[in-house]
């Protein structure tokens, strides 16, 4: 459990992180999105009490985690992946930290064990992947076998295999009643992930809710249609109501306002031919678009995509998997 | 390689088979400290570059001396102790680098992160650590020093080994290892005030080598300032508390700067004035 009450950090002039409060609930995955810059990093620093907040104040089962007697059996955190020194081994590094709480050398093995670790431990670390670093954070964040797991974009850099025993990981271990804040910019595995969304623009909250919530909010659903009849299909449907999101490429139409069944049944009286015919709901990626255009500390320009000239990003969904 | 794929069933969520437990205490982050800096390789090479270079600068400085100066009951003390102690004047500085290593390079892997996390009160473990570059510089600093007398007191024969162990010879001996381990630890403190790397050990080589061949231009004039401050800066109380036991006026060596105990106690103050803000700088800062 993790509450955090006004929090603010102040850089000089710049506020990094402004009157931010939340609460995370035990036995949950709590996704923290926003833009490079939001402030979702320093938030996880002043969690681990590694910053100190300028302003109000963030707990980890109700005291300040400095404040714990044992903090590594509350909290872990992978907030670096290069957080190690590449001159030791995987199970030195690991060794150095168990040490501290006098963690036995038998669990050392069993989170290298745990990571897929275990036959490059005698390794050094300055030779490792990005995802291998990535497994060593993940293994020194278990080592005490915390109540709560602060893993800031845990897999960057991991193959297909590991993201997914990350992700039925971190499932099982918030099943479990624990606590888990978790960072990341793949929306699709994080739609995949988390129970609840959290995010940050600019240094502040700009939402705060059940990730199905943000999801039916973002937009409403999207039919596709696709049609060697296209434009005849296009001006029946209209004529029903439904609003094309898009203007008719060759034989793709995408609507809003419309049900799939009734699409079909237009086509149906009219005897057009349909070669596909899908409803697609609001994705992640969509609905966090909306929601923090304008918030971004370092905007790119627009690119121009071939043939998709002033796209919606609400229906750009087949991006979705970035 | 992939992650191993364990069933996670909720009872083995982190794969603990037995209850870990964890208790944290200032034994167990001081041991967390000795493997840090065991663990590293450049550490060992580093030990290994001090022990030669005293142990051929030992074998050096007793050829030269003993070629010119005519040993007698008098001077022998003065042979062994700048012979055992002559490396010093070179190793002080790969003590020194290894005291600002110990933490510097926390800070620049990133280290410190996972560090302060598994001991976010911070001060127990500025405080371990330092212990841990203490004892290390103790025991390298004695093994090269009482190595590099041994290797001294071979060369000359003729009861040499008699008066390396007589009480003025032993006295400067444990002068030059605690010259040693006073600069790794002011080092320690100058490397946590300065987080970076390349700046502490600029700063620590300055201190510990520039500034002495700054002062002897310097006392080329006339000010009367030089020869005072010169001879408390930290390379001048090291010779002195090297040599003040044993000089011979008139000998090779034989000033005696401000004097064995004002020198102990001028370090120790070079050593508390990096360490004290140290260690209130490291409580309050932002770990990154």
């Amino acid at each position: 459990m993790i509450e955090a009450k006004n929090l603010t950090k102040r850089y000089g002039a710049k506020t990094a992180v402004e009157n931010v409060s939340f609460s995370l609930a035990p036995g949950s995955v709590t996704g923290f999105l926003g833009p490079n810059g939001a402030g979702k990093s320093t938030t996880m620093r002043m969690i681990m009490g590694l910053d100190r907040p300028s302003d109000g104040a963030v707990t980890v089962l109700g005291k300040p985690y400095a404040e714990h007697r044992n903090p590594l059996s509350i909290a872990g955190a992978l907030l670096d992946a290069k957080g190690v020194h590449p001159g030791r081994t995987a199970r030195s590094h690991l060794r150095a930290l168990a040490a501290t709480h006098s963690i036995s050398e038998a669990r050392v093995s069993e989170v290298l064990d745990l990571t897929g670790l275990e036959s490059v431990s005698n390794k050094r670390v300055g030779g490792f992947s990005l995802g291998m670093g990535q497994r060593l954070g993940i293994a020194a964040a278990l080592l005490g076998d915390p109540q709560v797991l602060v893993l800031d974009e845990p897999v960057n850099g991991l193959d297909p295999d590991g993201v997914l025993w990350v992700r039925n990981f971190i499932r099982a271990y918030a099943a479990s009643g624990r606590t888990v804040l978790l960072s990341s910019h793949l929306m699709s595995e994080m739609a995949q992930t988390a129970d609840h969304v959290l995010v940050l623009g600019r240094g502040r909250i700009i939402a705060d809710a059940p990730i199905g919530e943000l999801l039916s909010a973002g937009s409403q659903p999207t039919v596709r249609v696709d049609s060697p009849d296209a434009i005849r299909l296009g001006e029946l449907l209209r004529a029903e109501g439904a609003r094309s999101t898009q203007d008719t490429r060759g034989t793709e139409l995408l609507l809003e306002g419309i049900a799939a069944a009734r699409v079909g049944e237009i086509a149906a009286q009219h005897g057009i031919v349909l070669h596909a015919l899908t409803t697609e709901r609001a994705t992640l990626e969509a609905a966090y678009l909306a929601l923090t255009q304008g918030e971004t500390e370092y905007a790119t320009d627009p690119i121009a995509q071939p043939g998709q000239a002033g796209t919606d990003p609400s229906s750009t969904d087949r991006a979705a998997a970035l | 390689m992939s992650l191993t794929t364990h069933p996670t069933s909720p009872a083995s969520m982190t794969g603990a088979r037995a209850p870990v437990n964890g208790k944290l205490s200032f034994g167990g982050i001081l041991r967390s400290e000795w493997i840090k800096l065991l663990s590293l390789r450049s550490m060992r090479w580093s030990i290994l570059i001090m022990l030669l270079l005293s142990f051929g600068a030992a074998a050096m400085m007793t050829g030269a001396m003993s070629s010119y100066m005519t040993l007698t009951e008098a001077t022998m003390p003065m042979l062994l102790v700048q012979s055992a102690a002559f490396g010093t004047v070179f190793t002080v500085l790969i003590m020194g680098v290894i005291g600002v290593l110990a933490m510097t390079s926390e800070y620049a892997s990133g280290m410190i992160l996972s560090s302060l996390t598994a001991v976010p009160s911070r001060t127990p473990l500025f405080i371990a650590k330092g212990l841990a570059v203490a004892l290390l510089s103790l025991v390298v600093g004695a093994v090269s020093v009482f190595g590099g007398g041994v290797i001294a007191a071979l060369m000359v024969g003729d009861g040499a080994f008699a008066a390396l162990f007589s009480g003025p010879v032993l006295q400067s001996l444990i002068g030059a290892v605690l010259y040693l381990t006073l600069a790794a630890l002011m080092s320690y403190g100058i490397g946590t005030l300065m987080r970076s790397s390349a700046a502490a050990i600029a700063t620590v080589v300055g201190l510990l080598f520039v500034v002495t061949i700054a002062f002897q231009f310097l006392s080329m004039t006339s000010w009367e300032w030089v020869p005072v401050v010169s001879e408390w800066m930290p390379a001048s109380l090291g010779q002195a508390l090297e040599t003040a036991a044993v000089s011979v006026p008139g000998e090779f060596g034989g000033s005696t700067g401000v004097g064995y105990g004002p020198a102990l106690i001028g370090l120790v103050i070079w050593a508390a004035a990096a360490l004290i803000p140290a260690s209130l700088l490291f409580k309050t800062r932002d770990a990154v």
